[in-house]
């Protein structure tokens, strides 16, 4: 089984950063929209979740690398912020925080741990039927293509934080 | 890489009911746009319902869904009649459906 680099990003810790993310994701050759679109999802939250929890520090980054092989896509979101832990169940009509984690734990495998001084949380989530090969766009539609990005700390757009 | 669909929203007062439309992707970056949006029309004497129109949201995760359901407070709070518009089959309905949320909403 090879597993394949997708990309490896680091990011500002704050709100702009979570749209370039999903946008990195999108544009993925190796994935197929199916993927594409809980992939989206899950990164989406966890980079929110580590932007949400980082600290005061501007200079605060969250690292995102996305890796596939041929059953699964797994991705790693690793901040320096607290511990957090799992709610257990849905979050209820009100209490509107928590369920950023329990929509990830919805739709893929979830994993956090401490590692170090911050957080290391992983996302496993199993690749679509065979039928559905990579997306026809990107660079020559290649799965294994390891489009290995990394956006520097002063990337991550112009956005309201 | 594709470029993240901005957001946008508008808001029509002589609209009935006043109709705060949403277009984009709704992230943490704009959840308290939403929110001011809808407070501020519900906050209106003259406002009775607030529509709030997703139809043309591209993409929205939980940070999306909190602001609907905080705007959906504030609403209720001011008095005022809160509902909000989807397509079927589209990003938005998905993660309500998701997060098991479509049942707490009512729809235009």
């Amino acid at each position: 089984m090879h597993e394949h680099l997708v990309f490896e990003l680091r990011l500002p810790a704050r709100p702009a950063s979570v749209a370039v993310a999903r946008a990195l994701v999108r544009s993925s050759a190796a994935l197929t929209t199916a993927d594409a679109v809980l992939v989206e999802l899950a990164v989406s939250e966890l980079v929110t979740n580590s932007v949400r929890h980082a600290s005061a520090d501007t200079s605060d980054v969250v690292e995102l690398q996305l890796t596939v092989d041929d059953e699964r896509i797994v991705g790693v979101v690793r901040d320096h912020g607290p511990p957090f832990g799992v709610l257990q169940g849905q979050p209820d009509v009100d209490n509107t925080g928590g369920f950023g984690l329990y929509i990830v734990r919805q739709i893929a495998e979830l994993r956090v741990e401490r590692e170090g001084a911050g957080n290391a949380v992983t996302f496993v989530v199993g690749r679509s039927g065979p039928g559905n090969g990579p997306r026809a766009h990107g660079a020559a539609g290649d799965a294994g293509c390891a489009c290995h990005s990394s956006a520097g700390t002063g990337s991550g757009g112009g956005g309201p934080t | 890489m594709t470029t993240p669909a901005p957001f946008e929203g508008r808001v029509d007062r002589a609209a009935d009911p006043v109709r705060v439309t949403a277009q984009g992707d709704l992230d943490i970056a704009h959840e308290d746009a939403v929110v001011d949006a809808v407070s501020t029309a519900a906050a209106d004497a003259a406002c009775t319902a607030v529509l709030l129109d997703l139809t043309d949201v591209t993409f929205m995760d939980s940070s999306g869904l909190r602001s609907v359901l905080r705007a959906h407070r504030a609403a209720e709070a001011a008095g005022v009649r809160f509902v909000v518009g989807v397509a079927e089959g589209g990003p938005v309905v998905r993660l309500f459906r998701i997060a098991g949320v479509a049942g707490w909403l009512d729809y235009a």
